[in-house]
């Protein structure tokens, strides 16, 4: 059963809820369920968060150097400069985060500009 | 980034004021890196051949990048809706710590469990990392219509968002794509380790970031399971054993 499985206009909406949304929800519903009446100083609680910030950093690490679409164009050493000065400007500067994203951004797209289109 | 002056010591504020609160902040880092990720989501729909009220449905009913755009690659690939499902449940496993962890930071006494289950709808990374750093300086009443407030408004108007970066894709030049996409991990980057508070916090990040691209090689496409287990874990244990021993 695919995509375009069934030639009617709500299959496709119905495929969406079936293969992308309850697989996605499902999660958060567990989440509220396991977080039953735990406190925020809970040892179960000091685990998941330490589990979460270790997922979201895989998925960081993952978006930068395993991207998908329009990023792996860029070359790899070009997307870590870039990552290396966002950082810096944003610790160096005051902690500015719209300052330190733009910056990364900008930088990513003058390397590429500069190394790669020519 | 403010936080709305609300503190306990002042008069009771009704939920819809907190509820008016959370919007404030569409307008905040976050929120703007946000648009510019889903402006980019929307083009990549149209160039994956995703009708926009496809992509629109998308947004509003998974709420999850990673999520998203794992589904149209398998939509893309022709793969089945069983496969496709278990990817994308593979995909989103980050959510269920990521919820456990923000429960408790959001209710009050008297919560109900609906709202609970209401506003785990609209906790993905973004309103996660700006919850957990927001969130413990309110008042624990103010927290879930505040949280709401903020996701609740910030899912319905990535869903025009996406119609945007739908119907002005072709017109971004690649360059420019490229730096829409770069801009999500560079804002978690940045902002995560102002809401890591603990020891095991802060460690994780770095196991994360460091044995994310090495379990992508050793255990591909189970990789994210095994760099939050490990890294989370490990972070953990090193975080308790320095408590107890100060």
């Amino acid at each position: 059963m695919t995509f375009s499985f069934l030639d009617h206009a709500w299959w496709p909406y119905l495929f969406i809820v079936l293969a992308g949304m309850v697989p996605t929800q499902i999660w958060r519903w567990l989440g509220v369920a396991f977080a039953g009446n735990l406190r925020d100083d809970s040892e179960w609680i000091l685990l998941a968060r330490a589990v979460a910030n270790a997922l979201v950093a895989g998925v960081i690490a993952r978006l930068i150097l395993f991207p998908s679409g329009a990023l792996l164009e860029v070359p790899v050493w070009i997307r870590l400069i870039s990552v290396a000065l966002a950082v810096s400007v944003y610790y160096g500067l005051g902690r500015r985060l719209l300052l330190g994203v733009f910056s990364g951004a900008g930088c990513l797209m003058a390397l590429n500009g500069l190394f790669t289109a020519g | 980034m403010t936080i709305p002056p609300l503190s306990g010591t002042e008069e009771r504020l009704s939920a819809f004021v907190c509820y008016r609160r959370g919007m404030r902040h569409l307008l905040s880092t976050p929120a703007i890196v946000l648009y510019l990720s889903f402006i980019g989501f929307g083009g990549f729909a149209r160039e994956s051949g995703v009708d926009l009220g496809h992509a629109l449905a998308m947004t509003g009913l998974i709420w999850a990048l990673p999520s998203q755009v794992v589904l149209i690659g398998g939509i893309v690939s022709g793969a089945g809706l069983a496969a496709i499902a278990l990817a994308v449940t593979l995909a989103s496993i980050r959510l269920m710590p990521m919820v456990v962890a923000l429960v408790p930071e959001l209710r009050d006494r008297e919560t109900p469990r609906w709202q609970l289950y209401l506003v785990s709808h609209v906790t993905a990374i973004t309103a996660w990392v700006f919850a957990m750093q927001t969130v413990p300086s309110l008042p624990r009443y103010a927290r879930v219509p505040f949280f709401a407030g903020f996701g609740v408004s910030l899912c319905f108007l990535n869903i025009g968002v996406t119609a945007i970066g739908y119907s002005i894709a072709g017109i971004v030049p690649p360059l420019a794509a490229a730096a829409l996409f770069f801009m999500t991990p560079l804002y978690f980057l940045l902002t995560l380790p102002s809401a890591a508070r603990l020891l095991s916090d802060r460690l994780a990040l770095v196991f994360g970031l460091c044995l994310g691209p090495v379990f992508v090689h050793v255990v591909p496409g189970a990789d994210l399971i095994w760099t939050g287990l490990v890294g989370g874990v490990g972070a953990y244990a090193i975080g308790r054993y320095r408590r107890r021993a100060s």
